[in-house]
């Protein structure tokens, strides 16, 4: 059989499809641990945030459960934050596929993208349905809305991440500053409190950071009880726009260089 | 269509850019099998990987129509923490192959590779043979229309080495190859055009040898002096023809032990207490007194791949080389040998006779002194000082050193032999000399070659109890 000649979107559609499955055979496949880690890391951030909050004393935080507040809070934040951190090692954690002429740096960001969304999926699903099945109240509230608003984080993430996959590479103190960068917004984008709550002028501070609109506007399109929504979603889509741009305009300018030989040690 | 354009690469080394290729230009010709040779660090690999689309110049591309494989080479190209048949399927995955081909492929790669059980452990416990004949054997799974291959065939057993030709040889009437290879003999064996790269030029040859022929320096490459080593080999096979009854008793016991070792190989693998290399280093020397140089050369290159680091064995293989119709080889082990030691008397003596044989004769010389240097005491060193000495017309350093020769060991008839032939020609005939000449030829040159095949004879006995009752395989 010889090679058939193939579209770059086959090309591509095959390599994003084989790096998926490697992934998550290399992830997933010797560890058991693996599947239950991607539940585990958000509901031990949830237990911890619940018994502080448990120990102050209120039951419900802008009108939601304070479990339900901190899951809607975390499962997009952890998302950004793993597409990010996981983006920024993708060449070298695939460096010997590079020994094959169709694998691009783009195509190991993507099929990063895709797992990370799909794991979060999957166990925002499994904790807000045993939430749900536990008692605690809320209901659903925008379906469309919801997509919009997930598919936006993932887009702004992937931006950012595609730009730093080839960065990554070539200036080896980004594995350490970016992950620096990152931390600070776990306390500032809305994760334990409601932007709502805040009173100005420093809510309008606050409401430059894109991660809190993220938050906002997942929770006030998934939950009819949340009050005073403060999310937006022409800024988040500027945002988005933004680091699209930026992401493929560094990805152009850079992903040469990091598949030629002699830039990297 | 197989174009090079406009090509230029350049890598920083210490803050001063060095250039492998300046605007290169090179059209290969349609359905030829490719070598590309050219000296360590020439940018051989680097081409190949550009070539592969793994690599990018600083300007310049690559045309083709063509399908191209990645280049396979001694790396793997594996994920260390999955195994070899995950690795695989990815890698079928990747050419978008259905999942029924991809079963048999699997199988397929599994068998070609020879591996076995390692196929479903991690990559990351295989020894780098065993890495890269995966490599290989993935690669095969695959119809490209060009292999690029960097040294492949230098990595594992004679017996993979056989396989991996013949599954080369079975590609090659669908595909061609661009191979990369110090090896000549893997060149010629699989291709027809060459590509030379010397100094950040590419010379395409659609002649093969011509290639070669610039490529390899002349002295060192000089027909005339193939011509004039093996007709010395002639010579020294004649000798053999007319020895006493003893020796002939004491070869023919080597012979019988030998054929009781090999029989007991066929049955299985060898199991002895000498090692591996050890092993295959005493058969060589058993096959060379029996007279069989081919199977002694082979045995000997057996014994390199299991020690690359002993001296000794590429000292054997440099002289019997040549006599397997190898060539070449006896060039490159003779590297080996004086990378390895570069003091090592009997390389520097060698390689002192080669040049002596191409007519280089300052470079003869420069190795010769260096043997008599390091070994004073080698009456032979002496002697093949004043051979030199004696072909660059230098009469007087001549006969110092074969009066040296002679004193140090005064019973080697030719010693005598080309003082007499020296004195003569300089006008004192002294008959004596050639007297004395003839009756220690027949004494004493028999009387060392019985001792040195005793002395082996003895290493066979032991070889042939060492091995035992093989294991069945």
């Amino acid at each position: 059989m010889a090679i058939a000649k193939q579209s770059p979107w086959q090309i591509q559609k095959a390599v994003v499809f084989a790096l998926i499955v490697r992934e998550l055979n290399a992830r997933f496949g010797r560890f058991r641990l693996g599947y239950a880690w991607a539940i585990l890391e958000p509901l031990a951030l949830i237990t911890i945030l619940s018994c502080i909050r448990l120990a102050i004393g209120r039951s419900d935080l802008a009108g939601l459960p304070y479990p339900v507040f901190f899951a809607s809070g975390i499962m997009p934040f952890l998302l950004f934050q793993h597409i990010v951190q996981t983006c920024l090692m993708s060449v070298e954690a695939n460096q010997s596929l590079f020994n094959y002429q169709r694998v691009k740096p783009s195509d190991t960001v993507v099929s990063r993208v895709i797992i990370e969304t799909v794991i979060t999926l999957a166990s925002g699903a499994l904790i807000f349905t045993s939430m749900y099945l536990a008692g605690l109240v809320f209901t659903w509230n925008n379906t469309l809305e919801f997509l919009a608003a997930a598919s936006l984080c993932v887009l702004f993430a992937s931006g950012l991440g595609l730009g730093l996959s080839v960065i990554g590479p070539l200036w080896q103190e980004s594995k350490k500053i970016v992950p620096v960068i990152i931390r600070p917004f776990f306390f500032i984008s809305g994760i334990f409190f409601a932007a709502g709550d805040i009173p100005e002028p420093y809510r309008s501070y606050l409401l430059w950071n894109p991660l809190l609109h993220v938050t906002e506007l997942i929770r006030s399109s998934m939950f009819a009880e949340y009050q005073e929504p403060q999310g937006s979603f022409s800024f988040l889509g500027i945002c988005t726009l933004v680091s699209l741009t930026l992401g493929l305009m560094i990805y152009r300018s850079l992903h040469l260089r990091v598949q030629t030989s002699g830039n990297i040690r | 269509m197989f174009r090079i354009q406009h090509l230029t690469k350049s890598y920083r080394i210490a803050s001063r850019r060095h250039y492998v290729f300046r605007n290169v230009n090179l059209e290969l010709p349609e359905g030829a099998n490719i070598g590309i040779i050219g000296p360590n660090g020439a940018g051989k690999s680097t081409l190949l990987r550009i070539m592969g689309g793994i690599d990018h110049p600083d300007s310049g591309r690559i045309e083709t129509d063509h399908s191209i494989s990645w280049p396979l080479g001694l790396k793997g190209g594996f994920v260390g923490h999955i195994s070899g048949r995950e690795n695989c399927r990815m890698v079928c995955n990747l050419y978008d192959l259905r999942p029924t081909e991809i079963r048999s492929k699997l199988e397929k790669i599994k068998e070609l590779s020879g591996i076995g059980d390692y196929f479903e452990e991690p990559v990351k416990y295989y020894s780098s043979g065993m890495s890269s004949r995966l490599g290989f054997a993935l690669s095969m799974a695959f119809d490209f229309e060009y292999f690029l291959i960097d040294e492949i065939t230098a990595v594992g057993d004679a017996q993979f080495k056989a396989l991996a030709k013949d599954a080369l040889r079975e590609k090659a009437k669908r595909s061609k190859v661009i191979m990369v290879s110090h090896n000549m003999s893997d060149i010629r064996n699989f291709c027809d055009a060459g590509i030379v790269i010397k100094n950040g030029r590419l010379t395409l040859y659609e002649d093969l040898e011509e290639a070669i022929e610039a490529y390899l320096p002349k002295s060192e490459y000089d027909p005339e002096a193939d011509e004039l080593l093996r007709h010395k080999q002639g010579l020294d096979a004649l000798r053999l023809d007319e020895e006493d009854e003893e020796t002939a008793d004491l070869r023919r016991m080597a012979a019988n032990h030998l054929e009781s070792i090999e029989d007991k190989l066929r049955r299985g693998e060898p199991q002895t207490n000498l090692g591996d290399d050890e092993f295959y280093f005493q058969m060589g020397r058993l096959y060379l007194i029996t007279s069989q140089p081919q199977k002694a050369y082979e045995a000997f290159e057996k014994a390199l791949t299991f020690n690359q680091t002993r001296a000794d064995i590429y000292l054997q293989i440099a002289l019997t080389a040549d006599r397997a119709g190898r060539p070449n080889r006896t060039r490159q082990s003779l590297h080996s040998l004086m990378r390895l030691d570069p003091k090592n008397p009997r390389g520097n003596a060698l390689l002192a006779q080669r040049y002596f044989e191409a007519g280089d004769m300052t470079r003869a010389l420069q190795r010769q002194l260096r043997v008599v240097r390091g070994t004073p005491r080698n009456a032979q060193g002496w002697f093949q000082l004043g051979m030199i000495y004696n072909a660059m017309e230098q009469k007087d350093d001549a006969m110092d050193a074969f009066i040296k020769a002679i004193q140090i060991k005064g019973d080697n008839p030719m010693y005598y032999h080309q003082l007499s032939e020296h004195l003569f020609s300089i006008g004192a005939v002294e008959p004596a000399l050639q007297a004395r000449l003839k009756e220690s030829l027949h004494r004493d040159g028999r009387q060392r070659q019985k001792d040195t095949i005793k002395n082996i004879l003895s290493s066979a006995e032991m070889l042939d109890e060492a091995i035992g009752e093989p294991l069945p395989q």
